[in-house]
């Protein structure tokens, strides 16, 4: 059973920090990435793979997610669900279908503060950078598949409370105190060293249900006016040591559940609904008719 | 002199203001965005906007039938009498309401989403995609400032009770 984490949350500090962030995202990329992925350091010294609890739906594609800080680098966790990073920072994600490895996106935190993108596609034994556009690729079973645009990256990344969506607090929750232990995060609670942050949840359908919410909608739907979220009274974040916010599930499993592409949720990254998604919401939230 | 220097920096403020808004009626005024967002109504010379609905978008009450078929040959679009409801390729889509009703139009948007809207053509810079005719290739080549002097024009004009319905996809050319 979760249980609670010891700090609450910082929304003044959130909200400042998402519209520096934003700020940063919007503006004008900074140096140009590498045009092969075999240059990018993934093989190199550093990096280490993690796994979020609650994954992005994502039609199905298996991920795999890297991460290196620069040498000495320490990850300032004191606000718990908005983790700065230091400059240098390097991520990337995987994407595979049927087996087969398709893209692996790349993030990359500048010395100025500002984050480059860049997704790569594969091509036998390396991947090539895609077009800052985006592009639309048909896999060999005939599945058209979006490699996204800058823009796209930024229009999940950049409104977020850390453009770094799966390395976070509840995301990697059980390992966290390893990960404090190892002195990579600096201002995290005391607390955490013994017991991995997680949201207050009644019952274990409720945590899966509300950690898939978090997962799959807290990047746009985390706040108030102006901090970075969207500006609809729709809170779907988590916060540490907090229980979930009050939610019209019958309303969110109907935008979830449509893949009419003007009102679809997410709005972008997916064509296909997440039947076992929808499922799970449907049980906690004991919705019998599903969309 | 302590006064003073508070009440020149209002003054000064102020005026900095107002002159961000002029810029922004004269951006939005030379744009063309009441051609579509503000309904046309038939006057005695024919359409003429309906100012009262000043950029308040697709009028709520006009609840469009289905699209009509196109004849064979190169015709691609139907718009509605008021130029607020297009049909074409993409579905239908219905021009916003622009005004700072908070309910219902920009109220709650902050400039950051107005500007990433218009440069990202993503509603809020990351939602649906912003549909044709909203010429977000020629807008989005404006500037931060420009962008900037046009929401606060729009954000202080009177704000008009509208919610404009949401776009129908293409495939069902119908009320989603």
């Amino acid at each position: 059973m979760p249980g609670p984490g010891p700090l609450g949350t910082v929304p003044a500090m959130h909200r400042l920090a998402a519209i520096a962030v934003l700020l940063c995202l919007a503006a004008p990329a900074g140096a140009e990435l590498p045009e092969r992925l075999s240059q990018t350091g993934l093989s190199g010294p550093g990096v280490r793979g993690f796994e979020p609890r609650f994954a992005l739906w994502s039609d199905g594609a298996a991920k795999r997610r890297w991460i290196a800080l620069p040498p000495g680098g320490q990850v300032d966790a004191s606000q718990p669900d908005a983790w700065r990073f230091p400059a240098g920072t390097r991520l990337w994600k995987e994407f595979s279908v049927d087996g087969r490895p398709v893209e692996t996106r790349h993030f990359v935190l500048g010395a100025d503060g500002r984050w480059d993108f860049a997704s790569y596609v594969w091509d036998g034994a390396d991947a090539v950078r895609a077009p800052a556009r985006g592009r639309t690729l048909t896999l060999p079973g005939g599945q058209r598949y979006d490699v996204p645009s800058t823009g796209d990256c930024i229009a999940c990344h950049g409104g977020a409370r850390s453009p770094v969506l799966g390395f976070a607090a509840l995301q990697l929750g059980p390992a966290v105190p390893a990960l404090l232990r190892e002195g990579l995060l600096k201002g995290a609670p005391a607390a955490w060293a013994m017991q991995a942050p997680d949201f207050v949840a009644t019952t274990p359908a409720e945590h899966a249900a509300r950690g898939y919410l978090h997962g799959n909608c807290a990047h746009c739907h985390h706040g108030d006016i102006g901090d970075g979220s969207v500006p609809v009274p729709l809170r779907l974040a988590l916060d540490v040591g907090q229980p979930p916010a009050p939610v019209d599930a019958a309303k969110v499993l109907r935008r979830a559940g449509t893949r009419n592409p003007y009102q679809q949720m997410p709005p972008l990254g997916t064509r296909e609904v997440d039947a076992e998604g929808l499922a799970l919401l449907a049980r906690h939230f004991k919705l019998e008719n599903l969309p | 002199m302590k006064l003073l220097i508070p009440l020149l920096a209002l003054l000064v403020g102020t005026a900095q203001a107002s002159d961000r808004i002029e810029r922004g009626r004269y951006l939005v005024n030379t744009s063309g965005c009441a051609d579509c967002h503000t309904p046309l109504k038939m006057g005695a010379n024919g359409p003429e906007p309906d100012l009262a609905r000043h950029l308040s978008g697709h009028p709520q009450e006009l609840t469009m039938p289905a699209v009509p078929a196109l004849p064979a040959g190169p015709w691609l679009v139907v718009s509605s009498a008021t130029n607020t409801a297009w049909a074409g390729p993409w579905g239908v889509s219905f021009t916003a309401n622009l005004t700072p009703d908070p309910e219902t139009g920009l109220g709650r948007w902050s400039e950051t989403d107005f500007v990433q809207t218009i440069r990202t053509g993503r509603h809020l810079g990351r939602g649906r995609p912003v549909l044709p005719p909203m010429p977000i290739p020629a807008y989005s080549q404006m500037t931060d400032a420009d962008l900037k002097a046009m929401f606060a024009y729009l954000k202080s004009l009177p704000a008009i009770r509208n919610k404009v319905p949401e776009p129908w996809a293409p495939a069902t050319s119908a009320q989603p």
